[in-house]
């Protein structure tokens, strides 16, 4: 399977970016063949939606997974609805690091809602 | 006459001289440009007789038509639209970057795939208070601009019979460009501060660029303190009337009120040079 | 890691936001707090003026491209001119035009042209800076007046910022916000830490916090009240403070309004260093957000 990871430079011991529609770079690992790929982020300095077209990379890409330190609500929504799971690296891990985490289960899924959805949640409860 | 009120920034008393304004020349329409911060109500106090709802077309897909071929989502300037392909087969709009532009619905291949629907993106009403017609269009949270608004509200007072002033946004940006060009006149309000002749600097900037005839409004006039009129005076600018500080005024603001009286015969005569100038 | 972004901004203009983020400015600097000062008012960017940056490096910011008709090439087919959303096509002597200030910018002129005759052209509608002042780096901006896309320049500054604190491990980024709701306050929201909201205790300000509060709920970013020009109007206040109470929204505490700061204001002063009380109560209200802000990872 394919993980796509955000990350500061384009080979394994790079660290992971924890941005991610901003991140410098991405790289692509595949999980059985033990392969990856890597590619500066085309839309680190767009004027907006910049996580809605990096999300897309990762769709392309035909990644089942990503990892990154926080994801933006917009990317989120792009991913949730591509079916893309989300887990957040360790601070300071390495690209290879990340991944050895991740197939150990070690790393947290980013399941939580949008804060868009918190604040939705939280109005209807003040109202 | 269509007379707008613009400041630098916020804060200057924008609000405050347009409202005295307003109701110093009525019988007069007083409209509320100011859309993401309409505050001209508040010490207008009117009588609300219509409500209308502002709506702008967005997309909508229509899932049994559409082959998720991407072509909308790859069109869209402001990227508001993503389509996941098959086998997935999702599609996500995002309404807070969408402008209404049109772009997606012009280049979708498939036949009623890509639908426009109108969304609400705000209000505008319309009401009375003694001789003064009432209008302003509120915002809703969110939205990326206030343009639309304001031209539908231009569009609104076209005809209208009589003189208008119109409450400008703050700032320079684009709406406050939308709401001043085509104005007969333009107000701009400043106070006497190096802050406040920054800023009324960049606004005039904005105005010559618009070649609109304009002049100077002191708000906040302290005595002795003539730092307006200096740079007024550089850029052969007219300044027309000072507001002098006052706490009391200041008093009555926070409560919501304005001693409408106490300012009626200097704006009338203000209004008398500025039809002479306007000519 | 990941700098905290303080961005203050409050519903309108006039409530002394600038006022209020050049005093932490000041504050912080005399606590030896290491951080980087990002003024997004660009419309308006007045931080500048009592922090007195010195710009070391500059750079014209490109906003959105704008459409332009080749004269030669056009039929005056009128096609573009009907199908344009912003009324930004005009027939000026004969001549279709298209109104730079009205385009959008959003290319359905120029992909309908049947002789593609329209090309979109990129404007610069700003430029951005990179300075020292004597409380650290600062990251600033110009809009060229009439332009739009603050969004973007905004978004830009806080980026230049968030690089700063990056190369040079620096915890903290101050952004001076702008005023109002919508694009540009949306921008500065994205990505904070926390986000202060300055009121006046006038009958408008508070119609207009709630507005702002919105905004700032609208993207689930920890937030809080500051009271600006406190005493003017003690009802006022006591309404504020009761709705910041039913909203479960921190109240951080009230600046007084007096004659200093307005002395301040006209010397080019920062108020906390120079009206003893102010920088009490920015202290209070400094430490509040700092506790706020390093609580979470």
């Amino acid at each position: 399977m394919k993980i796509f990871i955000t990350a500061k430079g384009t080979d394994l011991n790079s660290k992971v970016d924890p941005r991610f529609g901003r991140a410098d770079y991405y790289v692509i690992y595949d999980t059985e063949t033990g392969e990856y790929t890597a590619g500066e982020n085309p839309h680190k300095k767009g004027q907006m939606a910049v996580g809605i077209s990096f999300a897309q990379i990762a769709i392309e890409n035909g990644a089942k997974v990503a990892i990154s330190g926080n994801f933006g609500p917009n990317a989120f929504e792009v991913l949730r609805a591509a079916g893309i799971s989300m887990f957040r690296a360790k601070p300071e891990q390495s690209i290879k690091e990340a991944v050895k985490s991740f197939m150990k289960g070690e790393l947290e899924e980013f399941k939580e809602s949008t804060p868009r959805e918190v604040a939705e949640k939280l109005e209807k409860e003040l109202k | 006459m269509k007379i707008a009120v613009a400041s630098g920034k916020g804060g200057t008393g924008k609000t405050t001289f347009s409202v005295l304004f307003a109701r110093a020349i009525a019988p007069a329409l007083y409209v509320d440009a100011d859309v993401e911060e309409p505050n001209g109500g508040i010490f207008l106090k009117p009588e609300i007789v219509h409500e209308q709802d502002f709506a702008e077309p967005v997309p909508k897909i229509i899932p049994e038509k559409c082959t998720y071929c991407g072509e909308c989502a790859r069109a869209c300037p402001y990227k508001a639209i993503v389509i996941i392909p098959p086998p997935a087969k999702k599609d996500l709009f995002f309404p807070e970057l969408c402008h209404s532009c049109g772009v997606c619905a012009f280049v979708c291949p498939e036949k009623g795939a890509l639908i426009e629907v109108p969304k609400k993106k705000g209000v505008v009403r319309v009401g009375k208070t003694q001789d003064l017609d009432f209008m302003e269009g509120i915002l809703n949270i969110g939205e990326p601009s206030a343009v639309p608004l304001i031209r539908e509200l231009k569009r609104k007072i076209k005809d209208y019979p009589g003189d208008v002033v119109i409450d400008a946004p703050p700032g320079t940006s684009c709406p406050v460009v939308e709401a001043t060009e085509d104005a007969d006149f333009v107000i701009l309000v400043a106070e006497p501060t190096p802050f406040g002749v920054h800023d009324l600097s960049l606004v005039v900037e904005m105005i010559e660029q618009l070649s609109l005839p304009h002049a100077i409004v002191v708000n906040k006039a302290q005595e002795g303190n003539f730092i307006v009129e200096e740079y007024a005076e550089k850029k052969g600018i007219e300044v027309l009337y000072r507001i002098p500080f006052s706490e009391e005024l200041a008093r009555m603001y926070s409560k919501g009120n304005l001693p409408f009286d106490d300012f009626r015969e200097g704006l009338k005569s203000l209004y008398e040079r500025i039809k002479e100038r306007v000519g | 890691m990941n700098a905290k972004e303080i961005v203050i901004i409050s519903g309108k203009g006039g409530t002394g936001k600038t006022t209020i983020t050049s005093s932490f400015v000041w504050l912080m600097h005399k606590h030896g707090e290491k951080f980087v000062i990002a003024d997004a008012d660009v419309d308006a960017a007045d931080m500048h003026i009592l922090l007195e940056p010195k710009i070391e490096y500059e750079e014209e910011f490109v906003g959105k491209s704008v459409a332009v008709i080749d004269d030669a090439e056009c039929t005056s087919c009128d096609i573009c001119r009907q199908l344009c959303r912003f009324d930004a096509i005009d027939i000026v002597d004969d001549t279709y035009r298209v109104n730079p200030f009205k385009c959008d910018g959003c290319t359905l002129c120029a992909i309908a042209c049947p002789v593609k005759a329209i090309e979109m052209v990129p404007q610069v509608v700003g430029k951005w800076f990179l300075s020292s002042t004597k409380f650290g780096p600062m990251v600033h901006a110009r809009l060229i007046p009439g332009a739009e896309n603050s969004g973007n320049l905004v978004t830009m500054v806080k980026h230049q910022a968030h690089l700063i604190s990056e190369k040079e491990n620096i915890p903290y980024i101050l952004v001076d916000g702008p005023p109002g709701i919508g694009c540009p306050v949306t921008s500065s929201i994205s990505g904070a830490s926390f986000v202060a909201i300055v009121v006046e205790p006038s009958f408008s300000a508070i119609h207009d916090m709630e507005r702002a509060t919105d905004t700032a709920l609208h993207f689930g970013v920890p937030h809080g009240i500051i009271i600006n020009k406190s005493g003017i109007n003690p009802e006022n206040e006591e309404q504020i403070k009761e709705f910041t109470k039913k909203r479960g929204i921190p109240f951080l505490g009230s600046v007084p309004f007096s004659m200093c700061v307005i002395d301040a204001l006209v010397n080019k002063k920062i108020a906390a260093s120079a009206c003893s009380e102010v920088e009490r109560k920015i202290e209070d209200i400094f430490s509040r957000i700092l506790e706020v802000v390093n609580e979470k990872p």
